[in-house]
């Protein structure tokens, strides 16, 4: 059941979550993108006809728009082979609340990737998807009592059409890159949220995204409205078994965060070293609403993902932290937007990157403050820690301030390993690696500790297991 | 003697001629061109002004150190002794084919310099150069091409004027910095309100030389000033020091590369802008360390002070580091407005408004002003300066 390439297991070391299932799916579109696929996934999903015309309408889209230029390396998303992808894969027929009616195999998959035994632990509500489609959801039952609603998108967009077409591809429209459009035309799974007014949701709701197929590209679609005074904390996270091929992970979340509202959305990415993880995240923060993004990149290929807050109505404010971590061969292009729209706003990013052996990583940011954005303010302050000499640190920040009565701030810094600190470290006994695992624990140490303990201690463990074997 | 393409040499009438194929294919860059993402040039036409003749003199030598020979380019190149220096850097750092605005200069100059100090002489008294296009409206395109050999040393001023009808200035500026020279540069633009300039400078840094730069934007409607400088010797230093007082629309451009390609060497870049009226400033820099780089340290700075509503400030300053063994690199960027409890605590002593806001805006450039090593020309810069905020429109 466990089959890893012994050529990927040295170039990424002991990735754990690299095994695949060999159970064949029930459905598994045939290699390509065609309007044939979207209206053959259209009609087995039996969605609305409007939906079908939006996801029409991001193909054409998908087709007219080119890769960015801007991308790390000219040629980089060149290498993505859309006619060599599976753009839907159908493993059960099950979206369950009740985890026994997932398929064996499935369970087995989830069972080591520890998913029932994390909701069991701590969280409100967990879901989990599986290639193309959600395969489990599950709530609390005091939280559904109380109108709080976690669906797979697919179940969101029947049971709750209107709310689904009042905001789907408002916040991230098809035509604002070409991943997006692509996602949207093409989209399955993801998650649907709702918190009803003033439901504060103390403790996390969970998904958990897992690609099984080769060449397979996933496409999840989250949407989470937070009405007027909630609260919700979302957390994600993401592994895909290592195959030799890559895989394409594309998804889109939109966030609405109503006015006194407040999202925590938080991610530990850890797809394995061949998958593309080309994200478009954004929230729409309005007034006295509160966004936060925890940003953990761990794993992927390449991953492009900047999410970003846009202040809209006084007093909103966002928050973004952002971790990378690109080991050998990886390129960790991540960051952060915002843009103040709206007088009062405030926001705030910190991101902390840590580069070993051939990995890349770059932090990619925009401050955007319109004018009439009065008495915003915004600090950015970026921290690169390179860990050998082929490894690789950009800042790529671009501030654009129409506003005279603002206060913006950008600082960044890199550097290398301390040999003083290691130094220090190693006087007391320590061994090489260990102090400079602990040095790098401690220089992430300020996003790690905003996580969920369990979180927390699993990120540091994938940071310790990436940091295997990197001194000597 | 007044060179003209066809007497030139060889080689420099093919660079000249196949600059200007390049002007014809080519045309101007455009938004989706990164160091053009904030300046508009798309409607600029570079041919609807004349271009001023040789004889108007409207680029010449103000003073010069009586030891340094300063001959016009085009004039060296027909020296077979200075040939020699001439032919291997020029067009070297600017390429016929690259660009239209330096295919436009490399085939429309007709006013440049050949400047080489020579070899372990430190030149006391600066070489100052005017761009002067007081008398008319007219295009000018500046060339100078520097070879600034082993341990000699040396100070360049640029000053430019202008009248206040329509003026523009394509210029370009090569420069060879051998082992341990040590040349510093300082431009001062005075130019009238309906100026454009686009001057692009592009140096070589050998072992331990160094470049410093410092550039004062007062006048002019769109300045775009661009600084290339490859730092390829070990120990090799550049500084770049601006400063731009903007106002009504007036548009500063501030775009700096450092590529450090060699051991142990550091480059600093500190831009600062105050910002009046509707005018803005846009700065875009890279610092980019190389695997070869080991050792080296850079900063980067960009302060902007915004003085009314309508002012607007874009600021991406870029690092890319390629290598763990730094010593330090880093950058900072800020915009904000004048510091209220500054200028509370100055109008409390009595100042009226604009002269706490002078005051403060004094403070906040000092750094660069006070660097200017000619202490007459700081003094001016200083006037100027407080002159400008005076009139300045601050709503």
């Amino acid at each position: 059941m466990t089959t890893v390439d012994p050529t990927i297991r040295n170039t990424v070391g002991e990735y754990k979550w690299g095994f695949h299932d060999k159970e064949k799916p029930l459905f598994m579109a045939e290699k390509g993108l065609t309007e044939g696929l979207v209206r053959e996934m259209s009609a087995m999903k039996e969605e609305p006809d409007w939906m079908l015309d939006v996801r029409l309408e991001a193909l054409e889209t998908f087709y007219r728009l080119e890769n960015p230029k801007w991308a790390g390396s000219p040629d980089v998303l060149d290498a993505i082979d859309f006619d060599n992808i599976h753009y839907y894969v159908k493993a059960t027929d099950t979206d369950s609340s009740n985890w026994e009616d997932v398929p064996e195999y499935i369970k087995d998959t989830f069972d080591k990737l520890g998913i029932p035994e994390a909701e069991r632990q701590f969280l409100a509500g967990a879901g989990a998807q599986y290639d193309s489609e959600v395969v489990y959801h599950n709530i609390r039952e005091d939280l559904e009592a109380q109108g709080v609603q976690f669906l797979g998108m697919d179940q969101g967009l029947r049971e709750h059409e209107d709310l689904v077409r009042e905001h789907f591809s408002t916040i991230i429209p098809s035509g604002d890159n070409k991943y997006a459009a692509l996602n949207t035309a093409v989209w399955s799974g993801g998650s649907f949220i709702y918190v009803p007014p003033g439901v504060h949701v103390e403790v996390p709701l969970q998904a958990y995204f897992r690609i099984n197929t080769e060449n397979m590209g996933q496409f999840e679609r989250t949407l989470i409205i937070a009405d007027e005074g909630s609260y919700i904390h979302y957390v994600e996270g993401c592994t895909a078994p290592t195959y030799s091929s890559s895989s394409l992970h594309s998804a889109v979340v939109e966030i609405i965060v109503k006015k006194n509202a407040r999202v925590r959305y938080t991610t530990i990415q850890n797809w394995s070293n061949n998958v593309y993880n080309l994200v478009t995240k954004r929230a729409y923060a309005y007034e006295n609403a509160v966004m936060e993004w925890v940003d953990g990149n761990i794993g992927s290929k390449l991953t492009m993902k900047y999410p970003s807050v846009y202040l809209m109505e006084p007093g909103a404010h966002g928050e973004i932290l952002s971790l990378a971590f690109a080991g050998d061969q990886q390129h960790q292009d991540a960051g952060g937007k915002v843009v103040h729209v709206a007088p009062d706003t405030t926001s705030a990013i910190v991101s902390k990157s840590v580069s070993r052996g051939s990995g890349r990583s770059s932090y990619r940011g925009l401050l955007k403050v319109y004018e009439g954005s009065t008495n915003s303010s915004s600090t950015v302050r970026c921290d690169a820690l390179l860990l050998d000499e082929l490894s690789r640190s950009d800042t790529y920040p671009t501030m654009e301030v129409d506003e005279e009565r603002v206060n913006i701030g950008h600082e960044a810094s890199v550097s290398r390993l301390g040999e003083d600190q290691l130094f220090y470290l190693m006087s007391r006994g320590i061994d090489e690696e260990s102090a400079a695992k602990m040095v790098v624990n401690g220089f992430v140490e300020p996003i790690v500790k905003e996580l969920p303990m369990e979180y927390a201690i699993e990120l540091n463990r994938l940071i310790e297991l990436q940091m295997e074997g990197s001194v000597g | 003697m007044t060179a003209t393409h066809s007497d030139s040499p060889t080689w420099l009438a093919e660079y000249r001629a196949l600059a200007q194929h390049t002007l014809n294919e080519k045309s101007l860059p455009d938004s989706s061109d990164r160091p053009w993402k904030y300046t508009d040039i798309t409607t600029l036409d570079i041919f609807s002004l004349k271009p001023l003749k040789p004889e108007d003199r409207a680029i010449r030598i103000a003073s010069c150190p009586e030891d340094l020979a300063v001959r016009g380019l085009i004039d060296s190149a027909h020296d077979p002794e200075l040939e020699q220096k001439i032919q291997p850097n020029l067009g070297h750092l600017i390429p016929a084919d690259e660009d239209y605005l330096l295919a436009a200069n490399s085939a429309q100059w007709t006013d440049g310099f050949f400047i080489n100090p020579e070899q372990g002489v430190r030149y006391t008294k600066p070489l100052s150069i005017e761009i002067d296009l007081s008398k008319r409206s007219a295009t000018v395109f500046p060339r100078i091409l520097i070879v600034a050999e082993a341990n000699s040393e040396l100070d360049l001023i640029i000053n430019s004027t202008s009248i206040e009808e329509e003026a523009l200035v394509i210029g370009a500026l090569e420069l060879q910095v051998k082992n341990n020279a040590r040349l510093a540069i300082t431009f001062t633009n005075n130019w009238g309100f309906n100026t454009k300039e686009f001057t692009t400078l592009r140096a070589e840094l050998a072992d331990n030389a160094s470049l410093n730069i410092s550039t004062i934007c007062i006048g002019g409607a769109i300045v775009k000033h661009r600084y290339d400088i490859h730092l390829n010797g070990t120990g090799a230093d550049s500084r770049v020091k601006g400063i731009a007082v903007g106002d009504k629309t007036q548009h500063f451009d501030f775009m700096t590369v450092q590529e450090h390609n060699a051991p142990k060497s550091s480059s600093d870049v500190e831009i600062k802008t105050a910002l009046a009226g509707e005018s803005r400033a846009v700065y875009y820099g890279i610092t980019r360390v190389t695997e070869e780089a080991k050792g080296s340290q850079a900063n980067q700075e960009n302060r902007n002070m915004l003085l009314a509503p309508k002012a607007k400030a874009d600021s991406d300053p870029v690092l890319e580091i390629l290598t763990n063994d730094v010593s330090r690199c880093g950058h900072g960027a800020t915009v904000g407005p004048v510091d209220a409890e500054g200028m509370f605590y100055l109008m409390s002593r009595g100042l009226d408004k604009r002269a706490a806001l002078r005051t403060l805006v004094g403070g906040f450039i000092s750094p660069i002003v006070d660097y200017l090593k000619d202490a007459e020309l700081a003094d001016t810069v200083r006037a100027t300066v407080n002159d400008k905020l005076q009139n300045a429109s601050l709503d």
